[in-house]
């Protein structure tokens, strides 16, 4: 029988760091993730056994159950006995589906170990590899559960000959994974092994689970699970061989407690002096130590106001303590400290070092904030800035249908981005509609369904636009920009970044507000950048544009200086093709004159300079759109696969491997995100239903230069611009 | 023919003979009222004097394509471009006649009173010892430029007298006042810190320069001093003469204490920076 445990019993347990654990579930989409958890829960006696399976109690958003995917993470303590001693394993759910990928990567810094399930049938898919290299950027342990076992019984018939050889497949194909993207001193030690536990395998939907040693000791074979399904009594399996055992032993026994986990975690999360007073605290997840909170995720509660989560790194966070918030440069009172059980908050008095925390009265706080006692304000670091991989590429228009009801409609919008800062909420200054942009079309529908559900609003919404950017294809030559009193000139010229720029600024290795010396270092050692150029930078916008002032000696350019910045930002908002965003480009400038009088060089002046200069230039560097491209992955069998490989070629789809993965063939390829509106249907009747697939997005590449000018016109239209693409000329005036 | 006019700084009183015949045998005839407020401007009676219709521009138009238009016209015709205070003094149009030069159109310019010669006469200051003029602008987040500040600075530091202009925004229904200026300059002080600004600067603050209402006052530095409607300046002197500084008096009723009293930190000024200006100072002290 499995115990309902309270609430003092966890907090007990949490203050022994050495019990400790903190976990996330990590899978590609539909692969059973969800259901993991359930399993989870019902050990943790929070979900009966006949429920867990069916009830999704990690998905409390309504939408998720209806698409079987968790869209927000949630989190939950549970607890668990391995060898006669207690233990506290801290859930993280993270999302299912990619487009929510700046959700996974918060979770991560929460956790030390990530369960990545894996369907039997499917095997490693690209979602997976996605997961499983974010995981181990951030140091976390990926261990791996093999799921849905029951659909190689009765799907695919399988014998326990070829069941075993389909999981030493997978196994090694995981392995591969870590073998890439681990950090050379976990390579090893990370792989996992069979024999020794590392690898669970099981069905979630049918609540049984298994690892090596378990049946060792258990004295059970394959053929006895294969028969089970046959005869029909697999029901016993889950008494006999309960998931969340299989599962929590592994963990317990193979996930690092936190102390461990930070003492080499810290020093690659964490940039500073570890041999400080709070180094040296988190490096010892010293519960004693200064108060250091790492923020993964905030909500707004409709009760509670916003409900920060996140990872006492060191110290404890207690009811009343005052704190610093780094980035959001404030000062704020914790007003409750609580844990999570299940879907609710439960109100405790404190959280010590290693675990994972609810925490209201920080209301500037935002997903990616570090929290520090404000005793030690001064002296801390920040985390490092998470690294966001995605971008967000598609955009619809929405507005109320009683436009009375516009200011509950803004206040919703803004407490989405709040909590997911991949969402873009902004207006339209011409048609004052408001503009709702994300990771892809699904994550617009989910966000659309919140925001029904909270707000029961009636709104109106446009087709999904794809975002396109605009960039540039070669350096330009120098334009000047006049002001429109003609008594200011600017003289920028503008390049492409190249692309070891670009990955240095999508990693958030390099941004605006940096220390620029290190700033200028990194951009020389790995982006081969000029030293003059590194030191000159004043500014980095959002879509990875950089201003780079090359001048010396301008009378009055340092007090104008913000203005160019604000121009800068400006036409980087909306380029000279089609007013899409600009991105990936250098702006220098070269030189410039300036007005003696500052009535005549205000912001008015200043900032269309800048704009007619670097769009001249803009234009005379081989300008042109960059499309989201999207990753595909298909697998189906192969009497299907011509059927697949025609809908890809109808869509600019583009192969890029054909490999065969058992039963099924494996098609890798990309495919422009224009494309895909259509691709569920078309994919069902071309293959009959027989294709899984998925997409995520890959990168931005140019549109085909035969389609440019059609697309610059279209869009154009579609914006009420005047359907002529801009020249050179247009920006520089007599 | 363009023909770019002052109307000077009053009303139709400062018009000049000249400028109203151009305007009655022109065939067009432009204003714009953008760069400068005249307080007994009224555009009916100009076109009641003049004969004919009067386009007013916005900075907008007149920086933008609308001059295009007008020296298409004044390619075949003479159109006038009228413009507060003299043309080509404290705004110069001269964007224009270089646009005008350039597509061949002939140009003829008409002056007028402006303030910078006005001001001479509300505070009594000689022309021979004016510095730099500079505009204080209404600082916002991204653009509080210190130069007025170092103008002042510079023009302190070799004797001469200052003539701050006031900002303005006629869109938007803004002017500047001189208790405004003064408090920007004190805003500036603190954060430069060269010390010019404080309660013994003598600030002569001209409201309505030339106008049958002109006002001329000494404003205190963190007191209100009432100087009725725009458009106002201000000017600081610099090293005074017995009659700049009697004519000072006579016309502000500024204590003669506080003007010696600027006279000798001024004059410090000037021996502290002789040797560094790299020129000499413009008074001998």
């Amino acid at each position: 029988m499995v115990k309902f445990r309270q609430v003092e019993e966890i907090e007990k347990i949490m203050r022994n760091i050495e019990q400790v654990r903190n976990i996330g579930t990590l899978a590609h989409v539909d692969h059973g993730k969800t259901t993991t958890s359930d399993s989870l829960l019902m050990a943790a006696g929070m979900l009966s056994p006949k429920v867990a399976g069916k009830a999704l109690a990690l998905d409390y958003v309504e939408i998720e159950q209806l698409r079987q995917m968790t869209v927000k993470a949630a989190n939950v303590s549970l607890y668990h006995e391995w060898r006669g001693k207690p233990y506290v394993v801290n859930l993280v759910d993270t999302p299912g589906h990619v487009d929510f990928t700046g959700h996974v990567t918060r979770s991560l810094r929460m956790m030390d170990g990530g369960l990545v399930v894996v369907d039997a049938v499917e095997g490693v898919m690209t979602q997976t590899e996605t997961v499983v290299r974010q995981a181990l950027n951030e140091y976390v342990r990926p261990l791996l559960f093999i799921n849905k076992v029951d659909r190689l019984i009765k799907e695919l018939r399988l014998n326990p000959k070829e069941i075993q050889q389909r999981f030493i497949e997978i196994v090694k194909d995981f392995n591969m994974l870590i073998e890439l993207y681990a950090d050379p001193e976990f390579k090893d030690v990370w792989k996992v092994d069979f024999r020794r536990g590392q690898v669970a395998f099981g069905s979630a939907l049918h609540k049984w689970g298994l690892t090596v040693p378990i049946a060792a000791e258990k004295g059970v074979k394959f053929d006895y699970i294969v028969d089970a399904y046959e005869k029909g009594y697999y029901e016993e399996l889950s008494r006999d061989f309960p998931l969340h055992t299989a599962l929590l032993d592994m963990i317990v026994e193979h996930v690092p407690n936190p102390k461990q986990a930070q003492k080499y975690r810290v020093p690659k999360l964490w940039k500073g002096d570890l041999n400080s007073e709070i180094g040296k605290a988190m490096l010892e997840c010293d519960p004693e130590g200064p108060l250091v909170i790492a923020v993964s995720k905030v909500v707004a509660d409709p009760h509670a106001g916003f409900v920060a989560t996140g990872r006492v790194f060191s110290g404890t966070a207690r009811q009343g303590d005052d704190v610093w918030l780094v980035n959001s440069k404030s000062s704020a009172r914790i007003l409750q400290v609580s844990l999570y059980m299940g879907p609710y908050r439960e109100k405790v008095d404190a959280v010590s070092a290693g675990n994972i925390v609810a925490v209201l009265g920080l209301d500037k706080a935002r997903a990616g904030e570090t929290v520090v006692s404000s005793a030690h304000k001064d002296s801390m670091v920040p985390f490092e800035r998470m690294s966001y991989i995605s971008e967000p590429v598609v955009t619809i228009a929405i507005e109320p249908k009683h436009s009375s009801d516009l200011p509950k409609l803004v206040d919703a919008l803004r407490k989405l981005a709040v909590e997911d800062p991949t969402l873009k909420v902004h207006i339209n200054e011409e048609t004052g509609e408001y503009l709702v942009s994300g990771m892809g079309t699904l994550h617009l529908e989910i966000v659309l369904w919140d925001l029904k559900q909270r707000t029961s609003l009636e709104v109106t919404t446009s087709q999904p636009i794809v975002r396109y950017r605009e960039t540039v294809r070669k350096r330009s030559n120098v334009f000047e920009g006049k002001s429109p009193n003609k008594h200011n000139r600017l003289y920028i010229c503008v390049e492409p970044l190249n692309e070891d720029t670009l990955k240095l600024l999508q990693e958030g290795r390099v941004y605006a507000d940096q220390e620029w010396r290190e700033r200028a270092r990194l951009l020389r050692e790995y982006a081969g950048w000029d030293a003059d150029e590194a030191r000159g930078i004043w500014d980095i916008d959002e879509n990875f544009n950089i201003f780079v002032n090359r001048t010396s000696g301008v009378q009055y350019l340092r007090e104008v200086a913000d203005t160019i910045v604000q121009g800068f930002r400006w036409s980087m908002e909306a380029g000279p093709l089609a007013q899409e965003p600009v991105r990936g480009v250098k702006i220098l400038l070269m030189d410039a004159q300036l007005h003696e009088d500052p009535a005549h060089r205000g912001p008015a002046q200043i900032m269309p300079a800048t704009k007619n200069a670097i769009f001249a230039s803009f234009l005379d560097a081989t300008p042109t759109l960059l499309e989201p491209l999207m990753k595909i992955e298909v697998r189906v069998p192969q009497e299907w696969l011509s059927g697949v490989l025609n809908v890809l070629n109808r869509h600019r789809g583009k192969v890029i491997s054909l490999e065969q993965k058992g039963i099924l063939m494996r098609v890798l390829g990309e495919i422009p995100i224009s494309e895909t509106f259509t691709l569920a249907d078309e994919m069902r009747e071309a293959t009959q239903g027989r294709a899984f697939w998925a997409t995520e997005f890959e990168r931005w590449s140019p549109v085909p230069q035969a389609t440019l000018n059609d697309l610059i016109i279209e869009i154009r239209k579609r914006k009420g611009l005047p359907p002529r693409i801009p020249t050179v000329e247009d920006f520089i005036s007599l | 023919m363009l023909i770019i006019a002052g109307l000077g700084l009053y009303n139709l009183r400062d018009i000049s003979v000249g400028t109203l015949e151009a305007l009655r045998k022109s065939t067009k005839v432009y204003v714009e009222l953008y760069t400068s407020l005249i307080p007994g401007f009224n555009l009916k009676e100009l076109e009641r004097a003049i004969g004919k219709s009067v386009q007013v521009l916005s900075r907008s138009q007149l920086e933008g394509n609308q001059l295009n238009q007008i020296l298409h016209d004044a390619k075949r015709e003479d159109v006038v471009l009228l413009a507060p205070g003299d043309p080509f003094v404290a705004t110069t149009h001269n964007a224009i006649r270089l646009a005008a030069i350039k597509q061949g159109v002939k140009v003829a310019v008409l002056p007028a009173p402006s303030v910078i010669n006005a001001i001479l006469a509300s505070t009594g200051l000689h022309i021979y010892k004016m510095g730099r003029p500079v505009t204080i602008v209404r600082p916002t987040s991204s653009y509080f430029p210190s130069t007025p500040y170092y103008v002042f600075y510079e023009n302190l530091s070799r004797g001469l007298h200052t003539l701050f202009l006031l900002d303005l925004d006629v869109e938007k229904g803004y002017a500047m006042t001189a208790c405004e200026a003064v408090e920007i300059l004190w805003l500036l002080e603190k954060r430069e810190g060269l010390g010019i600004v404080g309660d013994e600067t003598p600030f002569i603050a001209v409201a309505r320069a030339s106008s049958p209402d002109e006002t001329v006052k000494v404003v205190k530095l963190g007191e209100v001093t009432e100087m009725g409607p725009p458009p106002h300046s201000l000017v600081v002197p610099g090293y005074l003469n017995p009659v700049e500084m009697e004519t000072l008096q006579a016309l502000t009723g500024v204590p003669e204490a506080l003007l010696a009293n600027w006279n000798n930190r001024v004059a410090s000024l000037m021996r502290a920076n002789i040797h560094t200006m790299g020129q000499p100072a413009a008074v001998e002290v």
